[in-house]
């Protein structure tokens, strides 16, 4: 004890000096530190202020285990929770000091007589209990107050620790979302498959994706960047009307458009954008995804394809076929013509020759009637019986004459029919007079052409030609009727003409056959060869004399068929044919299974 | 039925294509206007199926596509079924006046051989 009586202002003084600093230096060590070694200095603090034998701070951790620090100690101890609770509960209560003793601090042994304690803090629902004991003497009045001070100076302070604490693990919990999010739509953009872009108001792109770059065969992000969109396009103008329409609606969805990889190939893309507006309503970004859709459109285009070379195909079947059939057709005809002119034959064969035997009996028995009246003398007297005779005698004459005319007649035509299909000379190649199978064909022809047309020939000199004689001659045929018909339906005063001309050109013959009649328009001329083409009314001809009639020239005979035509003036065919035959085999081996062109 | 009445038909109001269409005798000129995207070339195909098919009344018809700013491989596709109905019927189907971007399409889809071309106007 001390034998100098204190002055009590100056020690009132100094004590309270030496709170307001400790005060100010709990103040300082909470409000920085939040961990418990803050508790640790302030303890230390405590017991050096209140010159305490033994100054201990119990509080619960953030881990919740139960500690103390002990002043002078490094570290705080854990304590088992009923022990601690023990101390608290006893000794610590509530916001007013207690004072009590002798007591000593859990683990350590010595005891002291006098103790103070109180709670010093409360954060949340946890409270840190300062207990400071004496070793000799009591605490004073002064001591208690000045506790009770302290407490009531460092509540708020730790208060707004514990808040200032809560408020930083919900920053970083915050943060953490933040960057799990980002790290999300990360993975989301990247990751996506398709293209994802972005791009400014001015369509330059401030974003890819990274399969943007692999779409377009890029190296890296950069060389995308900065780039204006249209300039990825095949046709620039595309991109002008994609972004017209999202101007318009705000967005535009499945869009198609042709893009450029880096090496130049083009590839056919799906896009869909939307624009992003600013608070005037301007556009302030493009958003989209574009997807390739190549397979698709090769899909899709192989089927449009086979489905047009299908049709076409079906087309050229069913006209070859058509083409076939009318060929047999006309065949069969020449066959059937053949036939029935030989069938023919064999009747009008007797029929002349009893005819003639008629016609020489006829004038005999004339003779003979003419003898019989000279012996009777009736040279004179013309009598009834007598001159109807002779009337019937006379008569016969022209009779018969008439008949052998026919009959003649007959046989002409029937000759110009087996003539004309010559089926006699079989399927094969032959000497061929062209001139004859003309006039033969006039024959046949004649009843087309007889009431329209005067025909004029100019059949010059011809060496015979090697050709299938019965095609050439439908061929004739085909153009001298349609030039008939041609005159026909241009009715003219009188009657149109008909000329045809031959002769020899080096190697080859040439035939024309020229009609005056209303020839070919010029939009047309050159179809006139093509099968089915006629400008006649449906039913009334097929369409496919001429194109057979070109077949047979060119492609079996290795000849030339062309025509001239003004439209009001004529028509004029041209028929060239090699004397010595076509240079190849002739296209009906074709037959066999090869396509046709 | 009018083909002007049928093309409106096919096309709808509000749609961003029209057609004029003019006839001289077996012969049928439709002018389209606008652009061929999904929606357009499906009333397309539609409207020129049923003028090969159904009418099927005309010889020569041409689709003159001066005035198409823009098509997508479904317009393609919709003048080649056309194309390929025209040619089941022995029709004849002509295009012309194709823009240099038009063409560009066709071509890419090899399909630019197929069809066959009438003089472009002036």
């Amino acid at each position: 004890m001390d034998s100098k009586a204190p002055d009590p202002t100056a020690q009132h003084l100094e004590s309270r000096m030496s709170m307001l600093s400790l005060i100010a230096d709990l103040c300082r060590i909470f409000a920085q530190d939040e961990s418990e070694k803050a508790n640790i200095v302030a303890i230390d603090s405590i017991k050096h202020s209140f010159s305490a034998s033994a100054a201990a701070l119990f509080y619960i951790n953030a881990q919740q285990a139960n500690r103390m620090c002990l002043a002078g100690m490094d570290f705080p101890i854990s304590l088992p929770e009923e022990r601690w609770r023990a101390c608290v509960d006893q000794h610590a209560g509530g916001s007013r000091v207690s004072r009590f003793g002798p007591w000593a601090i859990p683990g350590i042994e010595k005891q002291l007589p006098a103790w103070i304690s109180v709670c010093l803090y409360v954060s949340g629902d946890e409270g840190g209990y300062v207990f400071l004991g004496r070793e000799a003497g009591d605490w004073t009045d002064i001591d208690i107050a000045s506790l009770a001070s302290i407490r009531e100076a460092i509540a708020p302070i730790v208060q707004v620790r514990r808040e200032r604490g809560i408020e930083e693990l919900k920053r970083k919990e915050a943060e953490r979302l933040l960057a799990m999010n980002e790290s999300r739509l990360r993975d989301l953009f990247d990751g996506s498959r398709d293209m994802i872009y972005t791009a400014d108001a001015g369509d330059v792109i401030t974003s890819v994706n990274l399969s943007t770059i692999k779409l377009l065969g890029y190296t890296s992000k950069a060389d995308l960047v900065g780039k204006q969109y249209s300039s990825l396009a095949m046709n620039p103008g595309d991109r002008s009307l994609f972004l017209a329409k999202i101007a318009a609606n705000g967005y535009a969805d499945d869009y198609e458009i042709v893009l450029t990889k880096k090496s130049g190939q083009s590839i056919f893309c799906l896009e869909t954008a939307h624009a992003l507006k600013d608070a005037s309503g301007g556009i302030r970004e493009l958003q989209g995804i574009v997807k390739d859709i190549t397979g698709r459109i090769e899909n899709e285009r192989k089927l449009w394809k086979m489905n047009l070379e299908l049709a076409e195909a079906n087309l050229n079947l069913q006209k070859t076929q058509a083409l076939m059939v009318q060929q047999e057709k006309l065949a069969s005809i020449g066959q059937l013509a053949a036939g029935v002119a030989h069938e023919i034959n064999n009747p009008l064969g007797f029929l002349m020759s009893n005819n003639a035997m008629l016609e020489k009996y006829f004038r005999k028995f004339n003779a003979a009637w003419l003898e019989s009246l000279a012996a009777r003398g009736a040279t004179s007297a013309k009598t009834d019986d007598s001159g109807r005779i002779n009337a019937l005698l006379s008569e016969s004459e022209a009779i018969f004459a008439e008949s052998r005319d026919g009959f003649d007649r007959i046989s002409r035509i029937v000759g110009s029919l087996k003539n004309f299909s010559r089926l006699d000379s079989g399927s094969g190649f032959d000497a061929f007079d062209l001139n004859a199978g003309i006039e033969s064909t006039l024959i046949v022809a004649w009843n087309e052409i007889k009431y329209v047309s005067e025909v004029r020939k100019n059949l010059g000199d011809l060496p015979p030609i090697r050709a299938k004689g019965s095609e050439l001659n439908q061929v004739i045929l085909n153009i001298l009727v349609n030039a008939a018909q041609a005159l026909a339906d241009h009715a003219k005063d009188g009657k149109g003409l008909i000329e045809i001309t031959t002769r020899a050109e080096g190697d080859n013959v040439l035939l024309t056959i020229r009609d005056n009649g209303r020839g070919v328009p010029e939009t047309i001329v050159n179809k006139i060869f093509d099968p089915f083409f006629t400008t006649k009314e449906p039913g009334k001809g097929t369409g496919l004399g001429l194109s057979i009639s070109y077949d047979i020239i060119v492609n079996q005979h290795g000849g030339r068929l062309w025509v001239e035509s003004e439209a009001g003036t004529g028509t004029t065919f041209f028929i060239s044919l090699p004397v010595a035959g076509p240079a190849k085999p002739p296209a009906e081996d074709k037959a066999d299974g090869g396509t046709v062109e | 039925m009018e083909i002007q009445a049928a093309i409106d038909r096919y096309f709808g109001k509000g749609s961003t294509m029209t057609a004029e269409g003019s006839e001289d005798g077996s012969s049928l000129e439709i002018r389209l206007i606008g652009s061929l995207d999904l929606e357009n070339s499906r009333s397309l195909q539609d409207l020129l199926t049923w003028i090969i098919g159904d009418q099927g009344r005309h010889a020569d018809l041409i689709v003159d596509l001066g005035r198409v700013d823009y098509i997508s491989s479904t317009g393609v596709g919709a003048l080649t079924i056309a194309l390929t109905e025209a040619r089941k019927r022995d029709t004849s189907f002509r295009i012309r006046n194709l823009q240099p971007k038009v063409r560009s399409i066709f071509t890419l889809l090899g399909l630019m051989s197929y069809f066959e071309e009438a003089e472009n106007d002036g």
